[in-house]
């Protein structure tokens, strides 16, 4: 120990104010709250340097308060505000310095009222210099016991006020250059200093995480912190779970439904162009059950307008629609190509069970290049049209729709996920090789 | 909580198994031009004139 433990108070030794003396033995510095001069702790508190105090930076936590910190009662001894200039912008950020009878010293900063708490990192892990980071091909990073901490950014600062009680002599304007690394919950800072190097494992304090020291109930922090972990609602995991489970269950049986083509309820009817219009009549057995009209024709470069009518078993017309039914093929400097289709349908639902009569005309048709020479290109016109109908036909597209709303719920909370881990390593000044 | 996830699993299945059961029907799946009895396309290059 380097000073008294029954020491409580000096008086400063340049302006004679009364000072508190709130840090254990291993303060070697107090600065005077009063008129700045930095003090030597270990030497009858004889004035070294002078600070300038007139510009004390905006804190809620002020020097003297006390309160608990993950349960550890700890005092506020010092303030330190850095600021990093890069490019004509500047940040500005406050440390607090703490000091606990138990758990000795450590830091409580405040940025953009967020407030982490950092503590001397003594455990064996590797270092991170700047020329390392230079050096690096991919994103580097270094493992500390479990976890694994990735290289966030690289920062130079320089204090620009300080007062109170350090266990280091503070010196305006010093620079410190400080590598920083990032795990799920925690971040490694390597600090190089002209005389020391040191490391530092800062965590996120939570509300509930720090209590006392006057903090004001309205404290609001704004965006989020790097540190910060998400807060998932009490249902995150459930909901992503089961509503991805549902979207996969209601893609499955959509799929399924998608190919329930239900019967043919008449035989598969074939015609020539030339006898059109046919009338043909057919039974549907469930009414109330989709019912299709399958047409085919068999054109080429062409395309074939088939009006269709029908006719409920009271003989009243159901419907009157059309379909065009073309198709159109060929080749060119990409390769061959084809466009359109020879197929076409009409869905329905049928009210009542009985016989109905559809009739299928060819309302109009024509190429698709009429100017062309006919017997040197591959178009011509449809001579073959074919007709069935399908009764119980089923369909997944309100299943597939069901599936994306389950979807959406399942993909909300990792797209919530994705978007905060995404904002927490917004301030990285990692660029990978390949995003520039 | 245990009433939430409850209420979601069974909403969730009613859900699945009433739209199963419209699907079955065949219903999403008819033609919507029928009953205004509309041309599907106009005749002829019903692809918006976009073959190449």
């Amino acid at each position: 120990m380097s000073l008294s433990p029954e020491l409580k108070a000096i008086n400063c030794t340049a302006c004679g104010a009364g000072l508190d003396i709130l840090g254990g033995g291993r303060v070697t510095t107090h600065i005077c709250s009063y008129c700045g001069t930095a003090l030597d702790a270990l030497d009858s508190y004889k004035a070294l340097v002078k600070f300038n105090i007139l510009d004390r930076p905006e804190t809620p936590i002020q020097i003297g308060a006390s309160g608990q910190i993950f349960g550890v009662a700890y005092t506020v001894i010092g303030l330190l505000e850095h600021e990093e200039v890069w490019r004509g912008r500047s940040w500005k950020w406050v440390d607090h310095q703490v000091f606990s009878p138990t758990h000795g010293y450590a830091w409580v900063t405040l940025e953009e009222g967020h407030l982490t708490f950092s503590r001397r990192y003594r455990k064996p892990v590797g270092w991170l210099s700047k020329t390392m980071v230079n050096r690096a091909d991919t994103r580097p990073q270094v493992r500390a016991g479990r976890e694994i901490f990735k290289y966030y950014d690289t920062s130079t600062s320089s204090v620009t006020y300080a007062e109170g009680e350090f266990t280091w002599a503070p010196r305006k304007g010093a620079k410190t250059t400080t590598i920083t690394a990032m795990s799920d919950w925690a971040m490694l800072g390597f600090s190089t200093t002209n005389r020391e190097r040191e490391i530092y494992r800062t965590v996120y304090l939570e509300p509930t995480e720090i209590t006392g020291f006057d903090l004001p109930s309205t404290f609001k922090p704004r965006g989020v912190h790097a540190l910060k972990t998400m807060r998932a609602g009490a249902h995150a995991n459930f909901l992503m779970t089961a509503g991805l489970c549902a979207m996969v269950l209601c893609f499955v049986l959509g799929a399924v439904m998608g190919l329930q083509n239900g019967t043919l309820v008449d035989r598969h009817h074939q015609f020539n162009v030339a006898q059109l219009p046919v009338s043909i009549s057919f039974d549907v057995p469930e009414a109330g059950r989709l019912t299709r009209i399958d047409l085919q024709g068999n054109g080429r470069n062409s395309w074939n307008y088939l009006a269709v009518e029908l006719e409920d078993p009271e003989g009243e017309v159901l419907f009157e629609s059309g379909r065009t039914v073309e198709y159109y093929t060929g080749r060119d400097k990409d390769g061959s190509w084809s466009e359109g289709s020879n197929r076409a349908s009409l869905a329905f639902f049928p009210p009542v069970t009985g016989t109905y009569s559809v009739t299928l005309d060819l309302e109009e048709s024509g190429f698709w290049a009429p100017n062309v020479n006919r017997s040197s290109s591959p178009q011509h016109q449809m001579t073959q049209v074919s007709l069935q109908v399908r009764n119980g036909v089923s369909s997944g597209f309100w299943l597939v729709l069901l599936g994306l709303g389950f979807g959406c719920i399942g993909g909300f909370p990792l797209l919530r996920r994705y978007l905060h881990n995404k904002a927490r390593w917004r301030d990285s000044d990692w660029v990978d090789e390949d995003d520039d | 909580m245990i009433l939430f996830r409850l209420i979601f699993v069974l909403l969730s299945a009613t859900a699945i198994a009433g739209t199963t059961y419209v699907a079955y029907l065949g219903h999403g799946g008819e033609s919507r031009d029928l009953d205004r009895s509309i041309r599907a396309v106009s005749a002829g290059r019903g692809l918006n004139g976009s073959i190449k």
